[in-house]
């Protein structure tokens, strides 16, 4: 609010208290005065018929006194003029249908004690009237001077009824004058007052203009000095610092250009930041930024994921405590904190290795040193987990190594069969025709035949594991009966092993696309081993169902409980010719044919065997034809 | 200058040969005052003709040989000597009784009917008429009064007075029975502090008051009066007929009455005046 309007509301409510006050003393002031100029008028009158009344008042005669009263009357345009006597009795009235009564009204009683003239404002037919009254007393006797009634003979009272209307209107009239010099005063002074106060408050106003003009930045500003006083000197002391100010501060464009600048290149430091996180926690790898003191200066979410590092420690940033958690979690960790130690004597290499954890993890480490322009600051460690990576190579490692031993087989196969066919061709032959007492020549031509025959077979498998991919006859067929058909070829073996055939067919895993056979070869194959694995027999289960690791696939447990795989075995059961069994026993192709099969279809085979406990073996076949594998 | 635009007025009338040679009527005034002058107005006016005019107040008149009829206006005029050969015919002389024959008055009181209908004008519930009187000519006035007054079902509560003086005990006695009171021409009762007491009486107890001049309408409610013009044209009337020898009343009641209201009165009574009523006034003090 402006002082200038403070003002106005301080002296405003002021001014109106003040000619409130004035009017209200004035209107008692001018209300005495007017009523006694009215009652001396009255008095003056009555003093004038006084000396003549004393006969009628005496007698009481009416004709002597009417007149009397009657020219008082119209001299002062009075209501009514009376005489009473002593004791309220009207001698006379200008209203004649008064005479003769008596007054008792208090009014009345009250001005028949008067010693002396008085007057008194009373009601009368709703009307303000100045009653006057005046003591009539013998006319030996001085009227108007105060003697006390003993000693005096007093006649009564003349009374004039004066109207007040003209007072009233003369009050009302004298009040309003008043009241517009009031307001017309009033109105001055308040001018006066805001004319001085614009005088004064002009240099303050030019003052905060400028004030204002500096604070948007123009400092090339200055007020008049017009006054030798404070103003003055105050206006005298802002153009010095206006002056100050324009010599020592930097323009507002100028800064409001820096600001521009800076606000921009926030912003473009925001969008590295963002890019930099974003980028940080998109990676498919750990990475970890340590300074050049070996401190941890930033890692992303993966980091901790695949070190598996809990929030609480995450949190903490006890680098230590995360050391030896990571430490605790490798199969050798010298290597690691030896790798560590060498790079931080040697800052400007970069560095790759890898190292396997307590659970079969493997990670690569790959590190680079952080530099700020050539300045080395720390170093970026990437972790990446290619646990699945190694795994997959082998497997391929495996597959090519099938391969070959297939083609080579295969080749062989060809080659022994012809022979192998005339062979055990004549030796069948020459035992057919052997005849009683060639028992000599029986035992070798029957020991030529056998061993034959096992060979032809042996020959056969080969034959089968080679043209594997020839003779390929993908359909739909049903899982489940697969199972029961093959289980049947096994049943009587596993009766005579006492082993006890368990079956566990899931209802949702019956339909798959595949080759029958081949499936049923690689069911019957796991049931063979897992017989011979139980040589005092034991439990064979034989599971199907949708697979919970892999969604569209089937999943097929095969799990004895016989004596396991030794772990150091696990890995070479698949390969060709590899076989624990006795020389004869077993051709060492039943498990690589199963995996060869397995992976015809687009599957996978994995062994879990613990010596002493058994073995399972879980397959996992498509339930739709595999997408044909991409050519590189 | 009224009496000037008269005569400049009459003037044609002159020249055209309508005045007789020889002047057969002669106005005496009592006075130089404007309602003899007024009156006298209406007389010319009436007669078509300037007559000679003989003021009191320069002298004594010498009315013309050929003069066969005075008309006097005022008291003084109607009671001077004439020879018997003229026909006096006199108005504005309330307290003057000629017994003569060829003597005609102009009465000041308007014809009676006229009065009452024109007081029940302004008054509608007026039923009772309060009339104090004292001069003895009144007394057939007051005949005519009553007999109009049953006319219109109106009473008329009258009291005749020896003394002047007695005004305020009639007045009492009259209280309470009258719904006006109206005040009759009469010189002997009609006086400055008669009028004080009759308009006193009249404001203080709500009685309305008829005064009987326009002159004194401030002091009371209204007025019913024939203006002094109109006594002239009938006085002119009078004395035509005279001349000519026609018969006619020996007492002439005006019935063209000029109505005057004070409207502050009645206000001050609590008299509503209706608006018709005041339309018809001639002359009305706000």
């Amino acid at each position: 609010m402006k002082l200038q309007t403070k003002v106005l509301l301080l002296l405003f409510p002021l001014a109106i208290t003040a000619g409130a006050l004035i009017l209200i003393l004035s209107k008692g002031a001018i209300n005495d005065v007017l009523l006694r100029e009215t009652a001396e008028r009255g008095f003056l009158a009555l003093t004038e018929i006084s000396p003549k009344v004393d006969a009628g008042m005496r007698t009481g005669e009416e004709k002597t006194l009417l007149p009397l009263l009657n020219s008082a009357h119209v001299q002062l345009r009075a209501l009514y003029v009376a005489a009473l006597a002593p004791d309220g009795t009207v001698l006379a009235h200008t209203n004649v249908v008064e005479k003769g009564r008596i007054y008792t009204d208090p009014d009345t009683r009250q001005i028949l004690t008067y010693e002396k003239p008085g007057y008194k404002v009373i009601d009368s037919k709703g009307r303000k009237v100045l009653d006057i009254a005046a003591p009539v007393w013998a006319k030996d006797e001085d009227f108007l001077l105060s003697h006390e009634k003993g000693g005096k003979t007093f006649l009564g009272v003349l009374r004039i009824g004066l109207s007040l209307e003209n007072v009233l209107a003369t009050r009302a009239m004298i009040l309003r004058r008043i009241a517009l010099i009031l307001i017309a005063t009033g109105g001055a002074i308040l001018l006066v007052i805001l004319l001085f106060l614009h005088k004064i408050l002009f240099p303050i106003r030019l003052l905060s203009d400028s004030t204002r003009k500096i604070g948007e930045g123009r400092y090339d500003v200055s007020v008049p000095v017009t006054t030798s006083d404070e103003i003055g000197e105050l206006a005298g002391a802002f153009n010095k610092m206006a002056d100050t100010l324009e010599k020592t501060t930097v323009s507002r464009n100028k800064l409001s250009e820096e600001v521009v600048e800076r606000k921009k290149a926030e912003e473009n430091l925001l969008q590295l930041l963002s890019l930099h996180h974003a980028t940080l926690e998109s990676t498919a790898d750990g990475i970890l930024v340590i300074d050049t003191g070996g401190k941890i200066v930033t890692k992303n979410r993966k980091f901790l994921q695949m070190w598996r590092i809990p929030d609480d420690m995450a949190a903490s940033e006890d680098d230590g405590k995360l050391l030896a958690y990571v430490l605790e979690q490798l199969t050798n960790p010298g290597d690691f904190t030896a790798k560590v130690t060498w790079l931080y004597t040697h800052p400007e290499e970069e560095s790759f290795d890898a190292f396997t954890f307590k659970d079969g993890r493997i990670f690569e480490r790959f590190s680079l040193p952080q530099r700020i322009g050539t300045r080395i600051v720390g170093r970026v460690w990437n972790f990446r987990d290619v646990t699945e990576r190694r795994k997959l190579e082998g497997m391929l490692l495996q597959s090519e190594k099938l391969s070959a031993i297939g083609q080579l087989a295969a080749g062989v196969a060809h080659e022994i069969n012809n022979p192998l066919g005339i062979i055990l061709g004549f030796a069948q032959s020459t035992v057919k025709h052997l005849k009683p007492g060639d028992e000599a020549l029986a035992l070798p031509l029957k020991t030529i035949e056998r061993e034959a025959v096992r060979c032809k077979n042996l020959v056969q498998n080969l034959l089968v594991f080679s043209r594997i991919s020839k003779n390929e006859r993908f359909q739909e067929i049903n899982l489940n009966d697969a199972m029961e058909s093959a289980l049947s070829l096994i049943s009587a073996q596993a009766k005579t092993r006492n082993v006890e055939l368990v079956k566990e067919l899931g209802a949702g895993s019956s339909h798959i696309h595949a080759d029958k056979t081949q499936v049923q070869q690689i069911l019957i194959n796991l049931a063979n081993n897992a017989i011979d694995a139980m040589p005092k027999g034991g439990t064979l289960l034989f599971k199907t169902s949708l697979s919970a690791k892999r969604p569209g696939y089937v999943e097929i447990l095969v799990r004895d409980t016989g004596d396991g795989i030794p772990k150091a075995m696990q890995k070479k059961v698949f390969e060709p010719f590899f076989t624990t069994k006795e020389v004869g026993q077993g051709t060492g192709l039943g498990l690589s044919l199963v995996y060869e099969i397995v992976e015809k279809h687009g599957g996978s085979i994995e062994l879990e065997s613990e010596e002493g406990k058994g073995t399972e073996f879980s397959v996992h076949l498509p339930i739709h034809p595999a997408a044909p594998p991409a050519k590189c | 200058m009224t009496v000037l635009f008269i005569l400049l007025a009459s003037a044609p009338r002159l020249a055209s040969g309508a005045e007789p040679a020889e002047p057969a009527i002669a106005a005496v005034l009592s006075s130089e005052a404007g309602p003899y002058r007024e009156a006298l107005a209406g007389l010319q006016e009436e007669l078509g003709f300037s007559v000679p005019v003989f003021s009191l107040s320069r002298g004594e008149p010498k009315i013309p040989d050929s003069a066969r009829i005075v008309v006097a206006f005022g008291s003084k005029a109607a009671l001077l000597r004439r020879q018997d050969r003229l026909t006096l015919v006199y108005a504005m002389s309330p307290g003057v009784v000629i017994k003569d024959k060829n003597t005609f008055e102009v009465h000041m009181e308007p014809e009676a009917s006229v009065l009452l209908s024109s007081l029940k004008k302004i008054q509608p519930g007026l039923k009772k008429l309060g009339i104090l009187w004292q001069s003895p000519k009144f007394e057939a006035y007051l005949l005519q009064l009553r007999s109009a007054a049953a006319e219109l079902d109106m009473s008329i509560e009258d009291s005749r007075l020896e003394k002047t003086a007695e005004v305020p005990g009639r007045l009492r006695i009259l209280y309470g029975k009258i719904d006006a009171i109206w005040l009759p021409p009469d010189p002997l009762l009609l006086n400055a502090d008669n009028l004080t007491i009759f308009t006193e009486f009249s404001r203080s107890n709500n009685i309305p008051f008829f005064v009987p001049s326009g002159g004194l309408l401030e002091q009371g409610l209204a007025s019913v009066t024939p203006t002094f013009r109109e006594i002239g044209r009938l006085a002119a009337i009078a004395a035509r007929s005279a001349l000519t020898g026609q018969n006619q009343k020996k007492i002439i009641y005006p019935t063209r009455v000029e109505l005057g209201i004070n409207k502050a009165a009645a206000a001050k009574i609590g008299l509503k005046i209706s608006e018709e009523t005041l339309r018809q006034a001639d002359k009305i003090i706000p």
